[in-house]
């Protein structure tokens, strides 16, 4: 009898499209596990939550649990606006509810401590397990405390890096109104590859901009460890039109690194630049692939997760994917608007091949606003294709260097734009 | 086995079998297109649905005509833009046109 359910079975699905008949007989099973299939998302972050949105929207019956330890998520992206007091931390919080109610998304506020990659089974600090089929993780980037000495988690109470964001943004705040006029106020940034290259520039220019209105006589010094850069010309160009005089950059890239740090005199040290003393310490340490990356078996030497850019699957481990800050995509930069691309792309990877398809070729992009000041903005946009395997880009690079006021300020309001649009769309509010 | 327990057996199948194959067709059907997948990058900057964000100009609502020929003109340069051109430029005249038809149809 089941012979005339299964034919009726192979018809329907021939009429949905689906398959040729002849490979039909071997659907039902493989159909009902595609359906019900689980995918577990590690880190609500740009790369995570938006991943997590666009695999409901593409596949409204897969089942997608997204686990993320923080109940609120506050963005890097305008955190340096919340430093200069232009705003306020809450403009930078957003929650979950979105995903939860305008997508399914289950939500699981907890911490993965491991991930059983043969039983497919991500393990959570809270004791319980989610078995997946697919698992895609976004943990973003953990700090290389070790390559400098004296410089830890524990010193960054001290010596903020606010390369996170949340307390240490409140921090780094905080120790700005404190300071007195007249002081000098360090930012270390760290050799590439990073999290938003661009945005150590940016923070020296927003500092600027709240010390030239309440303490004029300070001075910001960036020790610079990636070096001259097209970004950073047009940064410079800003910081004499609108900050002559108080931003000072260090070239640190040739052996200019900091390599120690005390904490106590607020002094770093570097080879090239010697021992420097701060009134305000910024040290952004060196980074990697979010440690969690790294305890699954996805980074490589590196210390980054090396993956196909085709879907974002890792080369080292099956059936997870990497997307943002911790996954090799070069030449895309680690940025908040390359981590929803790749979110992007890779839920519509999982779900064509669920599907059994193939993925069509499309455009990979990134676009990163920076503020020299409230009405001076400058963007970098890139596109980038798969050519044999790799990604190329195909078009983009900085802002003119040559551009009226006017054109800075637009660029300033459709920054505000990014913000809001970037934000509406991962965390899929209405 | 006795017939009761054999229809109901048979109607067990049938609703496993009828729901395995609505949920796979509704899957499939959901798989996205090329250009589907490319439109959705745009929305990073333009909003959900295209509908705009602060300053960034909305896409819903434009006809095909008018997203054509901006979008033409950004990646020629000869429409002025601050970053729309460096985006453009990647586009292929196809890719162009079919972006438009799908913006163009959010608006219907
Ligand atoms: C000052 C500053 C300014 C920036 N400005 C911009 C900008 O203007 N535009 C732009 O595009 N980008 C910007 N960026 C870069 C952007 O913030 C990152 O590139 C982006 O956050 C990367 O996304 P992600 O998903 O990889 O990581 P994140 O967004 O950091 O998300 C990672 C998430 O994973 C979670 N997680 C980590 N480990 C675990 C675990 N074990 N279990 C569960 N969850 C875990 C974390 O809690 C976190 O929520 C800026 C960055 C900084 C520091
Ligand atoms: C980085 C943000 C960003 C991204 C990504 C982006 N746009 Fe734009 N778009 C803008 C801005 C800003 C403008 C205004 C023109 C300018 O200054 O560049 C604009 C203008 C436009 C216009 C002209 C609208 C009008 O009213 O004439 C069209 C059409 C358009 N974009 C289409 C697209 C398409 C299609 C994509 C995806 C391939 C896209 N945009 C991706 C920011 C973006």
């Amino acid at each position: 009898m089941s012979q005339i359910y299964r034919r009726e079975f192979i018809k329907l699905l021939g009429a949905a499209g689906i398959v040729s008949a002849s490979s039909g007989i071997l659907l039902p099973g493989i159909a009902a596990a595609k359906a019900n299939a689980r995918v577990v998302v590690v880190g609500g972050g740009f790369g995570g939550a938006t991943c997590a949105s666009y695999l409901r929207q593409y596949a409204p019956d897969l089942e997608v649990t997204l686990v993320e330890p923080h109940k609120e998520f506050i963005t890097c992206p305008f955190s340096n606006t919340v430093l200069a007091g232009m705003k306020s931390m809450d403009y930078i919080t957003h929650n979950y509810d979105g995903l939860r109610n305008n997508r399914g998304v289950k939500i699981v506020h907890d911490w993965v401590m491991d991930i059983d990659t043969i039983a497919k089974k991500v393990k959570l600090k809270g004791g319980s397990s989610l078995p997946y089929d697919r698992l895609v993780m976004s943990p973003g980037v953990s700090f290389n405390w070790n390559e400098i000495e004296g410089a830890s988690e524990a010193t960054s109470q001290i010596m903020p890096h606010a390369w996170k964001a949340g307390a240490q943004t409140i921090l780094l705040r905080k120790q700005l109104e404190a300071m007195k006029d007249g002081g000098t106020i360090i930012i270390a940034s760290p050799r590439k590859p990073f999290r938003a290259p661009p945005a150590p520039y940016e923070r020296a220019s927003l500092i600027a901009h709240y010390l030239k209105k309440s303490k004029p006589s300070s001075k910001i010094l960036v020790v610079d460890s990636s070096g001259e850069s097209e970004a950073l010309a047009l940064f410079r160009k800003g910081w004499k039109k609108l900050y002559k005089g108080m931003v000072e950059w260090v070239d640190g890239s040739q052996q200019g690194e900091i390599v120690s740090a005390d904490a106590k005199s607020l002094s770093l040290t570097g080879r090239s630049v010697g021992t420097i003393k701060g009134d305000v310490v910024n040290l952004i340490p060196p980074q990697r692939a979010g440690d969690i990356a790294k305890i699954a078996g996805l980074v490589d030497k590196s210390g980054w997760c090396p993956v196909n850019p085709l879907n974002f699957a890792s080369t080292l481990q099956k059936d997870i994917h990497v997307i943002g800050d911790a996954c090799i995509a070069e030449p895309m930069e680690k940025t908040g608007h390359s981590a929803s691309s790749q979110g992007k792309i890779c839920a519509a990877a999982i779900v064509t091949e669920l599907n059994g398809g193939t993925m069509p070729s499309v455009t990979y992009s990134t676009s990163i606003y920076s503020f020299l000041g409230p009405k001076y903005a400058v963007s970098s946009a890139e596109v980038f294709r798969i050519k044999r395997g790799k990604l190329v880009q195909i078009s983009g690079g900085m802002s003119l260097e040559k551009a009226s006021r006017k054109t800075r300020l637009k660029e300033a309001k459709f920054a505000t734009g990014w913000y809001k649009g970037i934000t509406t769309d991962m965390f899929a509010k209405k | 086995m006795k017939r009761k327990a054999r229809l109901k057996l048979m109607m067990g199948i049938t609703a496993l079998l009828f729901s395995t194959t609505f949920m796979a067709a509704t899957s499939i059907a959901a798989a996205p297109s090329k250009i589907e997948i490319m439109a959705h990058a745009c929305l990073t900057c333009h909003g959900p649905n295209g509908v705009g964000s602060g300053k960034i100009p909305e896409l819903n609502g434009l006809e095909k005509s008018d997203i054509t020929e901006s979008l033409f003109g950004f990646k020629s340069g000869d429409e002025k833009s601050t970053i729309m051109g460096r985006h453009a430029k990647a586009l292929s005249d196809n890719e162009i046109e079919m972006l438009a038809d799908y913006f163009a149809s959010l608006s219907q």
